[in-house]
């Protein structure tokens, strides 16, 4: 009996692991399959087959098909778009590694994901076609609703402790363990949050990311969403302290 | 653990160690050995076992040399004014090879990697803005990977480092030499409009 026909099916590059002399294991998020991890053989060596196609957060069509396992095979890869021009400034080459890490971790093995797929594109567009790094909203808001199409959705709105809605001007804290923002009195250790910070979180994750590249972030905390996702894998986002290290001005030395 | 195999299956665990050799390539290894003249076994095996003694990480380059500072860092005849800075030593060949340049050479050890952690700090750069900072250097020449982790560190080597007044350049990519422009793939097109230069 042959082997299967390869499915075509579009998928972003969402991690990269060198195997053996010239293999690699490609991690891919696709709108059908969810997450896949695909044996790519001789992808270091092959430019018939995968053409430079295989780097992080490149959007490819990929030639995939079961293993017998978890690992599928990935027979080829054409690129769909490379993000090239985000490859020109540091902090968004930055920005499409964390998006793609951020995507990838919250995405459920051979579980159709098409909404985290489609952020992920979108977040990957954007980044290509801005000139400048985008406002800390732009992640902010990627966090937000990578959650929410991960079935996490952060409670903004309403206390994550007690449940009852946030009355106006009423004051409030962040416990990412929680899952969102809460009472300070529901949840001993919460970050506080000034005034208007939930709201602003919440209108940005209702808002399409294109309108938010340029956007002011909410005086307050930036990296509370990032701690959310953190405590729901129960690790580190690798890429996060990367991220931090090279945006802005590098210490001399 | 492997103290306790018969001495074949010994070498075997021990060679499958290597990255890239599975054990079917491991005991395949081992059988040639035992098919050579005895001291073969004992001249390989003496060359590994005094490789972490041998070498030394070069105190100027960066690089794994016998000699520190290494030959190279030594060498007279190298020009001072330009710096390639690759990612791993044995990069430092592939540019020897081409001939195309004579200047000295930097070893980062890797390069920013967001996916694995590893940013700026982990690498060798303080050690190359030490170099610059002693003067004498023109050009910085990055020969890192044309992809995310390659390109982000030369973005960021580019950023920290034409500050102190010297010129930072890359490696061009796009189209291979030899390669006829319809079977080129996309992504190498792409780069090599990118980086097209005026004649």
């Amino acid at each position: 009996m042959g082997r299967a026909p390869p499915e075509h099916a579009p998928a972003i590059v969402v991690g990269l692991v060198d195997f053996g002399e010239a293999d690699r294991v490609v991690r891919l998020l696709s709108p059908d399959h969810g997450l896949v991890a695909a044996l790519a053989r001789r992808a270091r060596s092959s430019r018939r087959r995968f053409g430079g196609a295989l780097d992080l957060g490149n959007k490819v069509e990929a030639a995939l098909r079961p293993g017998r396992g978890e690992l599928w095979h990935l027979d080829a890869a054409r690129l769909l778009d490379g993000r090239l021009h985000a490859h020109g400034d540091v902090e968004r080459l930055g920005l499409l590694a964390y998006t793609a890490e951020v995507a990838g971790a919250l995405a459920r093995p051979h579980h159709p994901e098409p909404r985290l797929f489609g952020l992920l594109d979108v977040a990957g567009v954007l980044l290509d076609s801005v000139t400048a790094p985008p406002s800390p909203l732009f992640r902010m808001a990627f966090e937000a609703k990578a959650l929410t199409f991960a079935g996490l959705r952060p409670a903004l709105d309403r206390c994550a402790g007690c449940g009852r809605p946030f009355d106006a001007g009423e004051e409030r804290a962040f416990a990412p363990w929680a899952g969102g923002a809460v009472h300070p009195a529901c949840q001993a250790g919460a970050t506080p949050v000034p005034p208007g910070w939930t709201e602003a979180v919440e209108a940005a994750r209702r808002t399409p990311l294109r309108e938010l590249v340029d956007a002011a972030p909410p005086p307050g905390p930036r990296w509370l969403l990032a701690d959310a996702i953190e405590a729901h894998l129960g690790r580190a986002l690798r890429s996060r302290r990367v991220l931090a290290a090279i945006a802005g001005p590098p210490a001399g030395g | 653990m492997s103290q306790d195999l018969d001495p074949l299956r010994r070498v075997v665990a021990q060679l499958a160690r290597f990255p890239g050799i599975g054990e079917r390539t491991a005991t395949r290894l081992a059988y040639w050995l035992l098919r050579q003249p005895p001291e073969t076994a004992r001249e390989i095996g003496e060359a590994v076992a005094g490789l972490p003694d041998a070498m030394v990480t070069c105190s100027v380059c960066c690089d794994i040399a016998a000699t520190d500072p290494c030959r190279r860092c030594s060498d007279p005849r190298r020009s001072d004014e330009a710096i390639c800075v690759v990612e791993r030593p044995q990069d430092i060949a592939a540019i020897e090879q081409s001939g195309g340049f004579h200047g000295r050479y930097h070893v980062l050890h890797g390069a920013i990697s967001p996916l694995d952690g590893v940013g700026p700090d982990d690498l060798r750069v303080r050690e190359l803005v030490a170099r610059i900072e002693a003067g004498g250097v023109v050009e910085v020449v990055v020969a890192t990977d044309p992809d995310v982790e390659g390109d982000a560190t030369a973005l960021y080597l580019a950023r920290l480092l034409k500050p102190l007044g010297v010129r930072v350049t890359r490696l061009a990519h796009g189209i291979a030499v030899g390669t006829e422009l319809e079977y080129a793939d996309r992504s190498s097109v792409a780069r090599a409009l990118e980086n097209r230069r005026e004649l």
